[in-house]
Parts: structure tokens; sequence; C-alpha cells
């Protein structure tokens, strides 16, 4: 039960109204302390974790308007934590991307950090200019995949976090 | 009589289950997950599945390093200025396939980071072992069809982290 409840604080979904502009009203959603959990032995090469966003946008825009949509979304930040606090140890570089069980929707890379920061439990990703995912935020559930570059293979667990910040429009 | 009718008739219906889970296994497309090597030699991409789609990212390079800087190659070629740095190692170059049945998977794309192009592109799995992998622009027929072979990799043992 405990961890049920430490799962449903670490998860905290925050939907901030902003002010209206052309083109929408314009809001942010923050995304904090998602867990990306990958399971050892890990692979030299690129290792992958996902968490599935089951959280309907839409149920949130509630908040902001009974008929609400979410026009435009846009990645404006990704930070990507060390849960185990070993320095990213052994982690070369992190990729970020989303994923949908859409046929018509593609995965999207969204953000990317290669090196990482040496030295540090805190990584700041680089944004992807040109990665196109408003029509994600139509979607009742989305995947957001961690793809993580190891240097050599390690017979551990690792433990991720992350913390995005999209800024949308909405109607 | 009637005992050995009994598990007959029990092994019977085991056998049925057995074969009819076998069945579903089989056609839920799963059997493209593995380490596929293509017909040049150069890469070995690992197929996976996330949610109901499959993709395969490059896990193995012959030549991992850019001959002129000397480092780990990336995706030098995309034609978002800003990802140029993702690793090739670890990239995903097919992405999004869904299995239709009769061994094909569709509605997918193929990446050639050698040019930073993307293709539409349908699998077909001609035995267990063996996939042909169709890349092409608009029609199926005006496309080109490489051979992939399944390959076994052996884990190769870690270390800790935190303990180098």
């Amino acid at each position: 039960m405990r961890k049920i409840l430490n799962a449903l604080f670490l998860v905290m979904l925050i939907f901030l109204s902003g002010c209206s502009g052309e083109g929408g009203e314009k809001g942010t959603i923050l995304l904090r302390n998602i867990e990306f959990d990958f399971s050892g032995p890990l692979d030299a090469g690129s290792n992958t974790a996902q968490y599935e966003w089951s959280i309907n946008p839409k149920d949130h825009l509630r908040m902001w308007g009974e008929n609400s949509e979410i026009k435009t979304a846009k990645l404006v930040s990704a930070t990507v934590n060390d849960a185990d606090e070993y320095e990213f140890d052994g982690v070369n570089s992190l990729v970020l991307s989303l994923s949908s069980d859409n046929a018509d929707l593609s995965m999207a890379e969204i953000a990317v950090l290669n090196p990482i920061k040496p030295k540090s439990n805190k990584q700041e990703l680089n944004l992807a200019q040109e990665a196109e995912i408003d029509e994600y935020f139509q979607e009742s559930m989305m995947y957001i995949l961690l793809d993580a570059g190891l240097a050599e293979a390690i017979d551990d667990d690792m433990k991720l976090t992350a913390d995005l910040t999209f800024e949308v429009t909405y109607d | 009589m009637i005992k050995k009718a009994t598990i007959l008739s029990l092994f019977s219906i085991l056998i049925l289950g057995i074969s009819s889970f076998t069945f579903q296994t089989k056609d839920g497309g799963d059997r493209l997950i593995g380490v596929w090597e293509p017909s040049n030699g150069r890469a070995r991409v690992k197929i996976n599945k996330i949610g109901s789609k499959y993709f395969g990212k490059i896990v193995w390079l012959k030549e991992p390093k850019d001959p002129v800087s000397g480092k780990p190659k990336t995706d030098k070629n995309n034609p978002d200025e800003s990802m140029r740095n993702v690793p090739l190692r670890g990239y995903r170059m097919l992405k999004d396939f869904i299995y239709k049945g009769d061994d094909v998977w569709e509605e997918g794309t193929i990446y050639d980071p050698l040019n930073g192009s993307t293709y539409n592109c349908t699998i077909k799995m001609t035995n267990k072992n063996t996939l042909d992998i169709r890349g092409y622009i608009g029609v199926s027929a005006l496309g080109r069809t490489d051979v992939w072979k399944r390959l076994k990799i052996k884990k190769k043992k870690g270390r800790k982290r935190g303990r180098k």
C-alpha cells in the first residue's frame, strides 16, 4: 500500500492555465519525477525503459474548461535524474522519445544529450527543434521512452527519473 | 475402462489447449523480436515491441567510430539539425510496424543513416530466421528488398554500477 501511495505522490501532474493569445489559450503541463526502471542485466549500448502516460490529457483539461482540447504541444524542458545517485555511472548518452499505439502516429525523438555531463546526478537534455508532437496530445495514452547508452554491460538495475515541461495551446 | 477413457479425454483436452496456445502465440507477431543482420553485414538490429508496435534499433556497427573524429558515430544526416548527435548505436532505424498476419508487418518506416532518408517499409518473414525488408517511396512496387538473417547473441557479463 505504501508503495502505491509513494508512486501516486511521485508522479505529479500539475496543469497551470496561462494567458490567452493568438491561436487559443496557453497552458503548461508539468510532468514531475516520472520513473524509468531499467531491469538488469543491461547490455553495452542502448537500453530502453518506458513510462506509460495513461492519464488522459483531455480529462485534465476540465480544469481549464469542459470542452477544451489541446491544439498544439511543445516540449520546453527535459531533465533526467539518477535516482540511485551514482552520477550516471556507466551512462554515455540519453535520448527521450514518444510513441503511441495509434497506427497514424510515428515515434518522435524529442530530446537528446550526448555525451552526458560528468559527475552529476542531474542532466538537462537538448530539445529537438522539429519534433511534431501535437497529435500525441489527442491520444488517451502515450509511451515516454528513455534510451540510456551504456559504455559497457552492467549487471545491475538502474533507476532514472525525469521532469518534463510541455507548453500547450488549447481551445 | 472408464478410467482409461477419462484419461484419454483429459489428454486430448490438454493437447488441444497447448496447440491453441501455440497458435495464438505464433499469430501474435512477436516472433519478429530478436537480433537481425542486414545483407551487407555492417550492422545488427534488435527488434522489440513497444505497446502494440514493433521497432528495431541498431545494437552493433561494424565501424562504430567516425573515421574523421574517432568518436562514436552519431546520426549526422538527421534532417533535424538539433538531433544530429543522437548516437547511431541505439538509433531506431525501424519504426512503428504493425503485425498484419501471415508473417507480414506493415505501416512502418526504415531510416537510412547514410543519407538521412526515411522510407515506407514492409517486413515479410520468409522463414523463422529470414526477413525480407522492403523499403519504398510511394508504392511498394517501386522499392528495394534486402534479406536479413536472425542472429543469436550471447550476453556479456557486466560490472556493478558505482563500483568501477
